[in-house]
């Protein structure tokens, strides 16, 4: 296949990756905002793009991709929108923060120029998953001791730190575990002691999606992780099943775990009432679905998010942002999914691994709304970066 | 099976990666000064591949920032026709704004004591729901033509109804507001909704006004009538240099009354307990009353005055306070960013389908493999 790759720089030698891209996977998940939205992360990424445009001026080339098209239409569409009039800022702040985290997702595509590239920085973006989950199973156990002094009010309500929501925590939890699982081969107790810690937080995030997304997680991760011990898979299903069984006993009695399984209130599980509320409202706008409300004009109006990602893209930028935002995301993944299915020579195994992360945080957007998420950015990124590693294999 | 696509490939083995990694180039000359201080060698590769495998790995496209001006003369017929689209939706738009324009009138329900005399929500259900009322409204205002009255009637549904709110600020101010998707019809219907309302609203005002009066008059009457029998029953002199109250209650043959004949004077506000213990308890009793007897009357005055501050500011018959020669305007408090924005979006449209279009271009088959 055809590939016109730029002269190499220093950052595309596959030797070593540039400064900003390690330090931004690597504080990634300290979510909390410096000033207004602004994360500590963010800077690192905005040399990301500084880099990448000083050099495409230096050059005088701009390596284009089909993606990139997409997404200039998506921005134009976006503008389009029938209520920008009525909340301007929404509608700015939305489209910068995307337009920011679509350039940053570009540049960090540029980083992967090979396997090795892609499991360096898989193990960057999953610094601090271990961290984060060994630190909570070890609040967790001194909670279930009764030492609730020393938890700092860990467990008391939903879980989010590092984050500002838990909705995001579950999100990186969830795409950060295929990361930490892919980044070298774990052994079998490795794997199984990650899991634990990894069940104790996302328990804790209270969300029922998560919860389902990462026992779906945990059976295809194996599946993946099959030839690695040789295990037959009757024992690693039974493994899982006791682990997952175990962990529901010991946090019975956790509200959020409670939560997170929909075993609170008299509703039965599959009830949602300010889901169905957020698509009532979203219903309202049917006439506007052609060109959608303008981008973040929802919450603009409505002081309230749509919780689900399609809706919320069909609502605020119409048919025309939905389907190029679907086709964007099915050009930048297919890739992967074929050297997944060892169709495309490439790093099939972290491939695999990404592809997971990609496919949960794509499930989760099913049920929150990841438009602004930057780790789905980043996992986009590294997924378009396999472009140039495989069609050059 | 022909393959859909086949090209001749310069490609750089890669050393530095053990895994068989390569750079691929278009063309030779870009290769070899792609590593002009190292030689290398470069191998020739013929590259066939499926349509689908064509789509799923997405060739990148170099694009000189130069040749962009190139890339938008070539394909000036994109950009023109984007130009066109852009001035068609900018016109539309200009004629029909987004979320429609609208104006509103604001009437001064009113108000006896800061209390408005009519039930404005009850008004507003009873006639925005009345269908002859909306029609002879729409009828007055002229501005749908003379069209028939089933046709007028699907109007006052579809376009009125929807489109025709209120809202009650200070429990005062009556805010009525019209919505249109233009501007030509708002006034005319609104001047005349709002006329008509005003109407019913003053001889609802006048009626409640009255039954309050006559409400305040029989309760003044029946206090001074209770002053008169403890003055009376309990024996005379009791409030004699007490306390005296000369009120002068008009006739409800002679309604309305006029403003200062009612006055209440208080002659001494000493009290003389020389009757003994029936002229104590008459005082006590009278005493108790005497409040509200004095309220009713304040009550009275309020209801007939005719001067004063607050009654020039909130008169007791509901006023128009909005100019009738005030224009509709946009809904959207800042409606010029999406002139600006609609342009800017096409724009951003063509662009990406011109560099589509060249990539597209620079992918496609050679001539001979077509």
């Amino acid at each position: 296949m055809a590939e016109a790759v730029s002269p190499p720089t220093r950052a595309t030698f596959p030797g070593d990756l540039p400064l900003w891209a390690k330090v931004y996977l690597s504080i990634l998940p300290i979510g909390l905002p410096l000033v207004g939205l602004v994360e500590g992360s963010d800077f690192f990424l905005l040399a990301g793009i500084a880099g990448m445009f000083f050099s495409a001026l230096r050059q005088g080339v701009w390596c284009f991709r089909l993606t990139d098209g997409l997404f200039l239409a998506f921005a134009g569409v976006a503008c389009l929108g029938t209520d920008i009039g009525s909340y301007p800022g929404a509608f700015f702040f939305n489209l910068g923060a995307i337009t920011f985290l679509f350039l940053g997702s570009r540049a960090l595509a540029q980083t992967v120029r090979g396997g090795k590239d892609l499991s360096r920085l898989m193990w960057w973006g999953s610094r601090l998953f271990f961290p984060i989950v060994a630190g909570y199973a070890a609040l967790f156990a001194l909670h279930a001791f009764g030492f609730q002094e020393w938890t700092f009010g860990s467990f008391v309500g939903k879980l989010t730190f590092p984050f500002r929501f838990s909705n995001q925590l579950g999100g990186y939890l969830l795409g950060a575990l295929p990361l930490a699982i892919g980044c070298g081969r774990k052994s079998l107790p490795a794997r199984f002691f990650l899991y634990l810690g990894f069940l104790i937080v996302i328990a804790g995030v209270g969300s029922r999606s998560a919860m389902l997304i990462a026992i779906l997680e945990f059976i295809v991760l194996e599946a993946i992780c099959v030839g690695d011990d040789p295990l037959p898979p009757a024992i690693r299903v039974a493994g899982l099943g006791c682990l997952i069984a175990w962990m529901g006993y010991a946090l019975s009695g956790e509200w959020t775990f409670m939560r997170a399984i929909g075993a609170i209130d008299s509703l039965p599980f599959t009830s949602d009432p300010p889901r169905i509320e957020q698509i009532r409202r979203a219903v309202e706008f049917l006439p506007f679905w052609l060109q959608g409300i303008g981008l973040g004009c929802f919450f603009g109006g409505h002081t309230l998010e749509i919780h689900i990602t399609p809706i919320s893209l069909l609502t605020e930028t119409g048919i025309g942002g939905l389907s190029l935002v679907g086709t964007w995301t099915a050009l930048t993944i297919l890739p992967a999914v074929q050297v997944a299915l060892g169709k495309e020579r490439g790093p099939r195994r972290e491939v695999s691994f990404l592809l997971v992360a990609i496919g949960a945080l794509l499930l989760y957007s099913l049920f929150h709304n990841l438009l602004r998420t930057r780790f789905l950015w980043m996992l986009f990124g590294l997924a378009s970066g396999l472009h140039a590693h495989f069609r050059s294999a | 099976m022909p393959p859909f696509f086949e090209k001749l490939l310069f490609v750089i083995p890669n050393e530095f990666e053990k895994s068989g990694c390569e750079f691929v180039f278009n063309d030779r000359e870009e290769a070899e000064t792609c590593y002009n201080d190292s030689p290398c060698k470069i191998e020739e590769k013929a590259l066939f591949c499926s349509a689908r495998e064509f789509f799923v790995t997405m060739a990148t496209v170099d694009l000189g920032l130069k040749s962009v001006a190139e890339l938008c003369r070539r394909h000036r017929r994109w950009l023109l026709l984007c130009l066109a689209a852009a001035i068609v939706v900018e016109t539309f738009l200009w004629v029909y704004p987004p979320r429609g324009l609208a104006c509103s009138d604001t009437i001064l329900l009113g108000s006896v004591g800061k209390i408005p005399l009519v039930d404005f929500p009850r008004v507003w259900a009873r006639f925005f729901n009345d269908d002859r009322f909306m029609l002879q409204t729409v009828r007055d205002s002229a501005v749908f033509g003379d069209i028939e009255e089933s046709q007028l009637l699907k109007v006052v549904q579809n376009s009125i109804r929807p489109n025709l709110f209120y809202g009650i600020e200070q429990d005062s101010f009556a805010k009525i507001t019209f919505r249109q998707p233009t501007a030509n019809r708002i006034r005319g219907f609104l001047t005349s909704f709002t006329r008509r309302l005003l109407v019913q609203l003053t001889l609802l005002g006048e009626e409640e006004l009255s039954f309050q009066q006559a409400r305040v008059l029989a309760r003044a009457r029946q206090s001074l009538r209770r002053q008169a029998l403890l003055q009376n029953g309990l024996g005379s002199g009791f409030l004699v240099g007490s306390t005296r109250i000369l009120v002068e209650i008009p006739s409800l043959t002679d309604f309305p009354p006029v403003s200062g004949r009612v006055s209440l004077l208080l002659a001494s506000e000493s009290v003389n307990l020389s009757g003994g213990w029936w002229s104590f308890a008459g005082t006590f009793i009278s005493n108790e009353f005497e409040d509200s007897l004095y309220n009713t009357l304040l009550e009275w005055k309020t209801l007939v005055a005719t001067d004063g501050s607050q009654i020039g500011i909130f008169p007791r018959s509901p006023i128009l306070l909005s100019d009738s020669g005030s224009l509709p305007a946009p809904m959207q408090p800042f409606l010029f960013l999406i002139y600006v924005l609609v342009p800017i979006g096409f724009f951003l449209v063509g662009c990406s389908w011109i560099l589509i279009l060249a990539w597209l271009e620079q992918t496609a088959p050679p001539p001979s493999a077509a």
